[in-house]
């Protein structure tokens, strides 16, 4: 089968689009269509922080250091509830929404590919 | 009393006698089988009565199968079974492939502006009504897809026979189908025709809003997904978010750049230079913009106008919508006259 390659964010948006995308995917990041056999946690995480490095300007290095601190510790509440059974893939989850609010004032800023679903 | 001496008194006394009833020998068999139609021997298949009798069909004495009880009654002495259920024996069931817009949304290029078309029922089906897929079934379309693909691209390789073999289980080969099909829609757009990229782009989205749904639903339900929206709309965000990443994804391993200028977009502005207006599509493959969304939307919301009001001119506007909620749920809107 082909390759799966994760996309990397090059934009603010394309980091949330991707942030958000792992609420519904976690906590194993696999992917059961058949479009992407290779897609797991490593993947995911991996497109994470390199989209974290290529918009390290962007974000200013508080607010990356701060998404790198809070990317490893979603990644241990995730791998430390594989199943998906105890609280920690919620809190995993709820990293999810903090991220979300420290990319928010960005993302005004940038102003662009956050369309969202309404 | 017979017709010759009906006739015989006719030329002695000029009287017209009617011959009775039972001088006409009209043969009735009312005995027939109820799939094909045909008669059949006495107390095989259903007894249907005669002329002015009622034309539902006496159940035979000698039928004692309750799985057709209701299925005899419903059906006349006419009914002819569709001729595409009983293919098989030939090569089974013809490949239900549409590669264009067209194909999918039965009625799009005879459509007039602003219309609405929903999409075909058995879209993300690959044998149409018939439903069966076998090996051979699948073997047999994916030779065909390399052969259309390699008539593009001559120097395509795929190996239907790679180390793991033709995929076992009909997962897999669906699996490789769909990839065949993006090949051969990849191939088209090298040459320049975005057509089947637009089928296989609506697929891809229609296969993943369908999943992320599911998977949304799940946790909503369990309470496992965290909200601080309205639950409908954290669920929303959280699958365009879904399917806008994983189509990049889809695009990036499969080679088609999405950069600013492409005909191919992802979650990009689409301006309005001389109004100063712009719109984001979650998608676009050449004059056709994707919308993915919980919400049925038409043309009576700003965002789907200034769609069409882009620079780039869409011809339509697909919007995406899971298919779990109920069926005909993504549609297409053409384009409306005056905008």
């Amino acid at each position: 089968m082909r390759e799966y390659r994760a996309h990397i964010p090059q934009t603010i948006g394309e980091l949330h689009d991707l942030i958000g995308s792992m609420m519904l995917s976690s906590p194993r990041f696999e992917d059961h269509s058949g479009y992407f056999p290779g897609k797991n946690i490593d993947t995911e995480f991996f497109a994470l922080k390199e989209g974290f490095k290529v918009l390290r300007k962007q974000l200013g290095e508080e607010r990356y250091h701060a998404l790198v601190q809070m990317a490893d510790r979603m990644r241990a509440h995730f791998e430390a509830d594989p199943d998906d059974k105890t609280e920690d893939a919620i809190r995993g989850r709820e990293i999810v929404l903090d991220m979300e609010d420290v990319l928010a004032p960005l993302e005004a800023e940038e102003h662009e590919d956050s369309d969202g679903l309404s | 009393m017979n017709y010759r001496s009906s006739f015989e008194i006719y030329l002695r006394t000029g009287r017209r006698l009617e011959p009775t009833r039972h001088a006409l020998q009209l043969k009735f068999n009312p005995w027939h089988d109820p799939d094909d139609g045909r008669f059949t021997f006495s107390g095989q298949g259903s007894y249907f009565r005669g002329l002015g009798a009622s034309m539902a069909p006496e159940k035979s004495s000698s039928s004692t199968d309750p799985t057709t009880e209701r299925s005899d009654l419903l059906r006349l002495a006419q009914f002819r079974p569709n001729p595409r259920a009983r293919m098989g024996g030939n090569g089974g069931p013809p490949l239900y492939d549409p590669r264009t817009l067209e194909d999918a949304f039965p009625g799009l290029n005879r459509a007039p502006g602003g219309v609405v078309l929903s999409l075909a029922d058995n879209f993300l089906d690959f044998t149409g009504p018939a439903r069966a897929w076998t090996r051979e079934l699948a073997v047999r379309h994916a030779k065909t897809l390399v052969q259309q693909i390699k008539a593009l691209q001559p120097n395509y390789e795929l190996n239907l026979l790679e180390p793991g073999g033709f995929p076992a289980s009909a997962d897999g080969q669906v699996n490789l189908i769909n990839r065949l099909r993006f090949d051969r829609a990849k191939a088209f757009y090298g040459k320049g025709e975005l057509r089947p990229l637009q089928i296989e782009t609506l697929r891809f989205l229609q296969s993943k809003v369908d999943t992320a749904y599911e998977e949304g639903l799940r946790l909503l339900r369990s309470g496992r997904l965290p909200v601080r929206l309205s639950e409908r709309e954290a669920l929303g965000n959280f699958i365009d978010f879904r399917v806008r990443t994983e189509l990049r994804a889809h695009y990036g391993s499969n080679g088609i750049s999405i950069e600013r200028g492409q005909s191919v977009q992802v979650n990009r502005r689409a301006h309005n230079v001389s109004e100063r207006i712009y719109s984001v599509p979650d998608s676009r493959v050449g004059d056709v913009a994707f919308d993915v969304t919980l919400q049925e939307k038409s043309l009576a919301n700003e965002q789907i106008r200034r769609f069409f009001r882009s620079d780039f001119q869409p011809i339509s506007v697909v919007i995406v919508r899971p298919t779990q909620p109920g069926p005909r749920n993504t549609y297409v809107i053409t384009r409306p006259k005056g905008l």
